[in-house]
This record gives structure tokens, C-alpha cells and sequence, in this order.
């Protein structure tokens, strides 16, 4: 089984000192049997979004067989960007990931609504791009018929219900990542609304929790993610495998549905 | 490896069935393989801690390894007295939790009759503590008493690191691991404190079992003896627990 993780982050933090580098999540990578990490980096989040996502090239280049790169942007500072923001999408990442908590900003924001329009426009471009990826996700072509994948940070109550009003009509999947048991009610019920909203697992504590988002929205609409290399991977993994979904379940858990979502497949 | 996890609810939580109700915390502990679990009344922490006191006697059995805590609520010393006097001799509760307003942390003043009165009992008091100011209240109450045993669920949250400080310079707190996933967590942990202070918990319904088991599996720098004592030893020498383990 190939797994993917989605949700990994390299690269210092302002109150956290695990070994983060690119190289130590790789290294954890191989030790818990992950074939591939959509991945960033920290600089993205903290510091400056550019600046970011040129760390997270390089990173990726350097660990090409193991590490995806997931492009960042910060609405705060989306002024006049749709040239950039094409740029970002159409050279160099197939996945945009947005932290509104931890840059401080609310999800029913203004600038964050113009990003997603813009997004919702690049879909189509997108058909002329192909990426070199390994294995799981050979053959990635972006969104024929769609735009650009996102994950986005949901931390709060209301959150999610706010994110469903935005990228209601958004034409490609959008993963809500840091769902925790006390937002995932909101999360599913916004999963009944809107098909292309996903869910990732890394929050997610209930000891039949999986087995109840799946009888939900079905198994197809949830993705692993860890958190890793800073939080435990193999505690991720765990809950998964431990929890009550099938052997094909998990399977789609962790990893094909991520491959889905990047192959444009959902 | 026996296990005993010493942080679980009794409660009906809105996204989980498997605490719910004495048979379902049996099957949760059949499922994951706990042979133990000290259960707090999630009634008495959140709202009525007299009825979650009498309710979760009512559940509890030694022989089936179901354990608990006596919920003692700052904001009602004498009653809190009188619950302790009900309930903390029982062979089946492990100590005492203590709570005060919801989401705040314990006033070491306001607190201080009741942590006084368990030393007549010889048993812990546990304290939720999810930041570093709860871990800082910890902090007072471990200073200020003592000769009593404290153990702090919940590792600090986020602020594990506070959380280890204060079990180094007091050597009567204990730590509960669950809370954040931080990989380096329980490895900074038992090489600033020694795994001997660590004991293995859940936040069942709330947490899973095998996160955390995960993240003890995750350390490699614990012997086997270590992961025993996590996963048990330590749970019943610091409940007085005598139970022969396979």
C-alpha cells in the first residue's frame, strides 16, 4: 500500500524544537512506510510566503522520490497578486495550503474570497503543465476540468461553516485540515453540503471517530495527514490502522485518496 | 504489554459512543486492550460533581481493572471534605481529581483545604492541565504540598515542555502523557525526568488509545522496562494498585 501523507511541515517553528529539517522528515517518512509527503515549508507560514515557497522547492528538489510541494499564500498580503498567484499555481505547486490561525486572520475575509476567485479561474491553464512525480502519483495532471486543490486550517467553531459559504462553488477539492473533535460536527455537516470539501485526519482524537465520518460522507472524503515530521507520524498512522475502517478503507485513507485528489480523479 | 490507562471519562461525549455507559467502557477497553482505566466522571468535571461522584461508584469494579477518581470541586471545599470522607478510603478510587471553573486553573488558595485533607488518605490528586498556566498551578500546589503526590493529566497540552520543568524541580508530580503528539515529547520527557514518572493515558473518549500509544512506540530511547513502566508499573505504584500482572 502506498501512503501519503498530506499534512507535513519542515523547516524551525517559533515554539517548537523537534528535528523538523527536510531531512529528518524524510528520514521519518521511511521509517513509518510512507511512500511520499505533500510537504512545506515553515518559512511560508512564519515569515513570508514567498520566501516559503522557495525553500519548498528546494527541499523538494533535493528529496524528489519522497516530498510533493504544497505552494502557501498569505491573503493578508494578496494585493494585486493574480499574476503572481498564476505563477505559483502553474510553475512549480499543485496544492495551495492557507493557515488563517496561525497568521491571524478570519476565514470570512475579503482577501481570502478574491484568492479563491482567482484560484477558481486558473483551472483551466492548468492543462498545460505536467509535473515529474514518482511513483504514486505518476502521471499527475492538473485539474483538467478543475482548479487548484486547497487545504486550509480549520481551528475554530464556525470555521468550517464559513470556508463552506466561500468555496461553495470551487471547483476542486478543498482538504479542512486540524479538525478536532469539537469542530468535526460543523465540518461534517458542511461536508453535506458541499462534495468538494475534504477532511484530514491529523486532529482527529475520538476513538470511533473515523468509523463515524465515513458512515457520514463515506471513506472516500477522508485523508491522512500527520502533522509530522514536529508531531508523532507514527501516532497518525496508528489511528488510522487501528480504527474500525475495512482494509480497503484505510487504503483509500491513506493514500488513495490523496492520489485521487492529485490526480484530479475526484 | 499490560496497560492501565490512567485518564479516561466516564461521560457521554457528542461524538463518541464508547464511554458512554459500564458496558461500553468494557468493550473500550476490550478493543484497545486496556487492562485498567481510572475513570473520571464526566458529570462531576463539567457540571455536578456530588451525582458524578455517587454515579461512577456505582460503575466501578476492581476485578474488571474499572477504577476512578473522586471529583473534588474547589468552589465547594466542605462538600468536596464530605466526598473525600465518602469515597477516598475505597480501595476502587485512585485519588482524587481536582476541578475548579471550567477551563481555568486551579487556585492553590481556594484549593488548599482540600489537597490538605488527602494527606489523611495517602493518595494522589490528579489535575487537568491542557497550558502552561494550569501546569503553573500544578507548580504551586507541588510546592506547596509536599508530601502529596500529584499527577498532571494531560502533559501541559502544547506546553509539555512547562509541564516537564515542573515534574524536574518537583518530585512529586507525575505526568500523564496525552495531550499534544509532539514527536520529541516523551523522549525529552524520560531524559529530563526518567520514564518513571511518566504514566500512560488517553483522555479517553476525547483521545484514542493508539495516538498514544503510537507515541510511545515513537520513542526510541525507551527500554522495555521503560515502556512497561509507562504502560503500567508506574499507574499502580502510584495508585497503591495490587495486581498481579502478566
Amino acid at each position: 500500500m502506498d501512503i501519503i501523507d498530506i499534512n507535513t511541515i519542515f523547516g524551525a517553528f517559533p515554539n517548537q524544537r523537534a528535528e523538523s529539517t527536510a531531512e529528518a522528515l524524510v528520514d521519518t517518512l521511511s521509517k513509518n512506510e510512507v511512500s511520499q509527503a505533500l510537504t512545506l515549508s515553515s518559512w511560508g507560514i512564519h515569515y513570508n510566503d514567498m520566501s516559503g515557497n522557495q525553500e519548498t522547492l528546494r527541499a523538494c528538489s533535493q528529496f524528489k522520490t519522497h516530498l510533493i510541494p504544497v505552494g502557501t499564500i498569505n491573503p493578508m498580503q494578496f494585493w494585486d497578486g493574480d499574476e503572481m498567484l498564476k505563477q505559483i499555481v502553474q510553475t512549480s505547486f499543485g496544492v495551495i495550503r492557507l493557515f488563517p490561525e496561525k497568521q491571524g486572520w478570519p476565514i470570512d475575509y475579503a482577501p481570502f474570497s478574491r484568492l479563491v476567485d482567482v484560484l477558481s479561474e486558473l483551472g483551466k491553464p492548468l492543462l498545460e503543465r505536467e509535473l515529474t512525480l514518482p511513483r504514486a502519483t505518476r502521471g499527475w495532471r492538473l485539474w483538467k476540468d478543475s482548479g487548484v486543490p486547497l487545504m486550509i486550517e480549520i481551528t475554530r467553531p464556525g470555521d468550517a461553516t464559513q470556508l463552506q459559504r466561500i468555496v461553495a462553488d470551487y471547483p476542486a477539492p478543498v482538504v479542512m485540515v486540524g479538525v478536532t473533535t469539537s469542530t468535526v460536527v460543523e465540518a461534517l455537516t458542511v461536508m453535506r453540503m458541499s462534495e468538494q470539501l475534504l477532511i484530514e485526519t491529523h486532529k482527529l482524537a475520538a476513538p470511533d471517530g473515523l468509523g463515524r465520518i465515513r458512515d457520514a460522507v463515506g471513506a472516500d472524503r477522508i485523508v491522512f495527514g500527520s502533522g509530522g515530521p514536529g508531531l508523532s507520524v507514527r501516532a497518525s498512522l496508528d489511528y488510522v490502522r487501528k480504527s474500525s475502517l475495512t482494509d480497503a478503507e484505510q487504503a483509500a485513507v491513506l493514500g488513495g485518496n490523496a492520489s485521487s485528489i492529485l490526480q484530479g480523479g475526484r | 504489554m499490560p496497560v492501565f490507562d490512567c485518564h479516561t471519562y466516564m461521560t457521554v461525549a457528542s461524538f463518541s459512543a464508547a464511554m458512554r455507559t459500564r458496558d461500553q467502557v468494557l468493550a473500550t477497553m476490550d478493543r484497545f486492550e486496556l487492562d485498567g482505566v481510572a475513570l473520571i466522571s464526566g458529570l462531576g468535571t463539567t457540571c455536578d460533581f456530588s451525582n458524578g461522584n455517587r454515579l461512577l461508584r456505582e460503575v466501578l469494579d476492581e476485578e474488571q481493572g474499572l477504577m476512578g477518581y473522586v471529583t473534588l470541586n474547589t468552589a465547594y471545599v466542605e462538600e468536596s471534605l464530605q466526598e473525600q470522607r465518602m469515597y477516598m478510603s475505597k480501595r476502587e478510587f485512585v485519588g482524587g481529581i481536582l476541578i475548579g471553573e471550567t477551563g481555568k486553573p486551579i487556585n492553590p488558595k481556594t484549593a488548599s483545604d482540600i489537597v490538605n485533607a488527602q494527606r489523611r488518605y495517602g493518595k494522589p490528586i490528579a489535575v487537568i492541565a491542557t497550558n502552561s498556566e494550569q501546569v503553573h498551578s500544578v507548580r504551586m500546589l507541588a510546592e506547596e504540598f509536599t508530601q502529596i503526590k500529584f499527577l498532571m493529566l494531560g502533559m501541559g497540552g502544547d506546553d509539555w515542555r512547562a509541564a516537564v520543568d515542573t515534574a524536574k524541580k518537583n518530585l512529586n508530580v507525575h505526568l500523564e502523557i496525552s495531550g499534544s503528539l509532539d514527536a520529541d515529547k516523551v523522549t525529552f520527557a524520560a531524559n529530563s525526568i526518567s520514564a518513571r514518572r511518566l504514566l500512560f493515558g488517553s483522555g479517553l473518549p476525547n483521545g484514542d488509545p493508539s495516538l498514544y500509544q503510537g507515541l510511545v512506540e515513537d520513542c526510541e530511547i525507551l527500554t522495555t522496562t521503560d515502556r512497561k513502566r509507562i504502560a503500567i508499573d508506574n499507574a499502580l505504584a502510584l495508585f497503591q494498585i495490587h495486581a498481579e500482572v502478566d
